[in-house]
């Protein structure tokens, strides 16, 4: 019964919808509570949380606007800035823009004991605080590749594309970067950690790869056969495909992974502050984490907080090391206008060009990313 | 009041008082010279990173097809969290000033040019108190020329964080220190006047005619407190043993005389003779007068213990002294006495009491005039004069009388002793008086023969400059 909202989910994240989606949650009893939430976050992965949430608040009306991450960052800066309204609680799986907010001023401090209750990498002074964990996994076709070819780490992957390159050649898809903030940051992590990242880019751009703005097309294709490998696609929305679809397989890479978490922040400006802390507060507490978890199929961030989904092999030991995404200064680094630009353009040079023409178009060659980073 | 209260308030109280202020006001002056030490020291420490990541950024600094371009390193802001819960801003301004990448609206520092090497300044910039560094990186290009700048920011919270545990660790073994100190102070205080206590109960528990020394084992501080409380007993019991013999003495002394004159006027109230009860009332008449002398004597010798202990000495000069006494001593219708008075002493001038010296010499006086009238003449001399061998006014008194023998002249100065050799009517306290004024004075008094018969008594008082304070 539970899986009925699910498969419209997906409906709606199949349509892609480029404008923003908003949804109002009427207040449950009377009252004159009002909450204005930007989310990056599919709307059915948090509304149960937010049912609950209105369980404990029924005065509270909760407008909930679903937006991409750069467009949430560009229209409440430009709505606080014109002094305009806008929202009282942003959440963004894009860590980058969310610290930003809180480093130029536009976050107000929250504080209470669940939010001394999270993890140190995933929070900001008391002003953003992580709500999930949330790995960067490889996702391959179970049907498709055999067992012997599934990539464990990037190495493998990238060996893989070179020894298979006819196999793997445009059945390779990853995030354009470019369109996707998520794709953005686990992309320049990937170049903060260094090492094989040049090379994996070089073989990607050599192999075609397919970029896709959003992780559903990509959980899509691969599902269909259309693609056989994703890399860097997050983990909670392959974990809920792969429940719904045999043909999915998930692979933590053991020679690092990338896990980010979904940050909050409660708007400096908010209009509805009162609201906005009972809400972080929320979802930073165990009852709230427990139903991210067990409902909205998210990974607590909390390490007290265990259910199925954070029993997938989220430990160190089958997992290998875990690199969490600080909320910290060195996030600032690729927001810059020129680095962001200095790290697009061997990107675009080497994979973007032909990658957002699918299924062929590799008349050009894949010697031009040759060289480059 | 304050005055009143301080004088009131606890030997210990005061000095915790006293050492409470000074412990205070030495920590708050430590807590601010430790807080400005520690905000230096935590400067020092942070400024070198926002330097590193100034230099780090300027050395990406570069023009690339006639633009100034930069290539901010992941480690030069990622280094910055090094203070976790500070925020970053940094700017990147080509030579013109117009900024190429970073927050536009940074502060510039007011006075600071910007040259090669980093520095530092603070400014308030989106709410928050910053600590800018700020670094140029010469740019020599055609297209681009001058000095590019770099200025990195970070908010102070880890500084102050640092500043405070740096002051913090400075002042806590100080004020761990001040807290030993008074206790034991407190501890110390109550031991040092520990014996206090015990010669306090010592004194207390005494019944009220134990006048014996206090036995209590005194530190050396207090030695002087107990060494005087000792003394002034031991005065106390003497002067009490005094007081007592001189009371029955004096009770026994008027007792005769008068039981004596009650005797003959009983005999003379039998007499009917006219002739025989005339010598009966002349007897009476002598016995009453020798009475009232001995009264006079004993309130004379009453006054000068009291004065000597109870007034306060003055400069006094003996020849007038002396010439007041003459006048008090000597009956004017006395016939055949020759005073010869002669003094060399130029104003001699002693720390004394008028009354007291005046009463010693009139009793030295009396003394030649009733014992002197027997010997060769009846010349009394009384000389003044400065004895500089041993710095004292002397005043000697001769008289023509039998003077004293040898072994009388110690006990002559005791009460009611008298002269052996005489007859005439005496009190016996003459030169007991005498005595205690001299005593009283610091003085020393002598009996000497005098050439050709007769006595000497030589009153000395040490001169006022060689400041010898009475005893």
């Amino acid at each position: 019964m539970t899986r009925l909202p699910l498969v419209l989910a997906l409906a709606t994240l199949l349509a892609s919808p480029a404008a923003a989606e908003t949804t109002v949650f009427p207040r449950l009893s009377s009252g004159d509570g009002e909450l204005i939430v930007y989310s990056s976050t599919d709307l059915d992965t948090l509304s149960p949380a937010i049912a609950d949430f209105q369980v404990l608040h029924p005065a509270i009306e909760i407008t909930y606007v679903d937006l991409d991450t750069a467009e949430l960052y560009d229209s409440f800066v430009a709505e606080v800035d014109a002094g305009a309204p806008s929202a009282d609680l942003l959440l963004s799986s894009a860590m980058d823009l969310q610290f930003k907010l809180a480093n130029d001023g536009y976050a107000a401090a929250h504080r209470s004991s669940n939010a001394e209750s999270i993890p140190d990498w995933a929070r900001w002074r008391n002003h953003a605080f992580g709500v999930t964990f949330e790995p960067a996994v490889i996702v391959y076709n179970r049907e498709l590749v055999p067992p012997a070819h599934v990539p464990n780490t990037r190495f493998d992957l990238l060996r893989l594309i070179r020894e298979q390159a006819d196999t793997y050649r445009g059945r390779i898809v990853t995030y354009d970067i470019e369109e996707s903030g998520v794709g953005y940051l686990l992309a320049t992590q990937d170049a903060v950690v260094g090492g094989v990242f040049g090379s994996l880019l070089e073989a990607l751009g050599r192999s075609q790869v397919v970029l896709k703005g959003n992780t559903s097309e990509m959980l899509e294709g691969i599902a269909e056969g259309r693609y056989l490998i994703g890399y860097n696609v997050l983990g909670s929305y392959a974990q809920v495909w792969a429940e719904r679809n045999r043909s999915i397989g998930i692979v933590l890479p053991s020679d690092y992974t990338l896990a980010i978490s979904r940050t909050a922040i409660i708007s400096a400006a908010a209009q509805h502050p009162q609201e906005a802390h009972h809400f972080l507060d929320y979802l930073l507490s165990v009852r709230g984490q427990r139903v991210l978890t067990d409902k909205g199929r998210l990974f607590a961030v909390r390490p007290e907080v265990t259910g199925p989904y954070s029993r997938i092999g989220i430990s160190e030991n089958r997992v290998g090391p875990l690199r969490s995404i600080q909320l910290g200064s060195g996030l600032l680094v690729y927001l810059d206008r020129l680095k962001r630009e200095k790290f697009l353009a061997p990107w675009r040079e080497g994979i973007g060009r032909r990658g957002r023409e699918p299924e062929g178009g590799g008349a050009e060659g894949g010697g031009a990313a040759a060289g480059q980073p | 009041m304050i005055r009143a209260l301080g004088q009131r308030l606890s030997l210990r109280s005061k000095l915790l008082l006293f050492l409470g202020a000074l412990s205070l006001g030495g920590t708050i002056v430590l807590a601010v010279a430790a807080l400005e030490y520690g905000r230096r020291a935590a400067d020092q420490v942070y400024d070198q990173l926002l330097a590193g990541s100034a230099l780090a950024i300027a050395e990406t600094v570069n023009v690339i097809d006639r633009k100034l371009e930069a290539d901010l390193p992941y480690a030069a802001l990622d280094m910055l969290s090094l203070a976790p819960d500070d925020r970053v801003f940094y700017r990147i301004a080509a030579p013109g000033g117009e900024t190429i990448t970073g927050y536009s609206d940074l502060p510039a520092p007011e006075t600071i040019g910007v040259t090669g090497h980093p520095q530092f300044f603070d400014a308030t910039y989106r709410g928050e108190m910053v600590r800018f560094g700020i670094l140029g990186r010469l740019v020599v290009e055609p297209a681009v020329q001058g000095w590019a700048t770099v200025q990195v920011g970070q908010t102070r919270r880890a500084r102050e964080a640092l500043a405070r545990s740096i002051a913090f660790d400075a002042i806590t073994p100080i004020l761990a220190l001040t807290a030993l100190a008074l206790a034991l102070a407190w501890i110390g205080v109550t031991l040092a006047l520990r014996p206090l206590v015990r010669v306090g109960l010592d004194l207390r528990l005494r019944r009220p005619t134990d006048l014996h020394p206090v036995a209590v084992p005194a530190p050396h501080e207090i030695e002087l407190l107990v060494d005087s409380l000792n003394r002034f007993m031991q005065r106390l019991r003497s002067n009490m043993g005094t007081m007592q013999s001189f009371i029955a003495e004096a009770a026994h002394q008027i007792r005769t005389p008068l039981a004596s004159l009650r005797v003959q006027a009983q005999t003379a109230l039998d007499e009917d003779d006219p002739a025989v009860l005339r010598r009966s009332l002349e007897r009476i008449e002598r016995n009453a007068a020798l009475a009232s002398r001995l009264t006079h004597q004993l309130l004379s010798h009453a006054m000068v213990v009291h004065r000597g202990e109870a007034v306060a000495f003055e400069p006094v000069r003996l020849d007038e002294v002396v010439r007041q006494a003459i006048r008090e001593a000597v009956p004017l219708a006395e016939p055949g006495i020759d005073i010869d008075f002669r003094d060399t002493a130029d104003g001699a001038t002693v720390n004394g009491d008028t009354v007291m010296l005046r009463e010693a010499v009139k009793n030295v006086l009396d003394n030649a005039v009733r014992h002197g009238r027997a010997g060769a003449g009846g010349s009394i001399v009384i000389r003044l004069f400065t004895d500089r061998t041993d710095a004292t006014h002397c005043l000697s008194v001769s008289d023509g009388g039998p003077g004293i023998k040898e072994p009388h002249r110690a006990r002559v100065f005791e009460r009611f002793q008298r002269g052996s050799a005489t007859e005439a009517p005496g009190s016996g306290l003459g030169l007991a008086i005498v005595k205690s004024v001299v005593d009283a004075h610091g003085g020393r008094v002598d009996l000497t023969d005098r050439e050709g018969g007769g006595l000497v008594v030589t009153l000395r008082f040490p001169t006022l400059s060689a400041g010898a304070v009475p005893a």
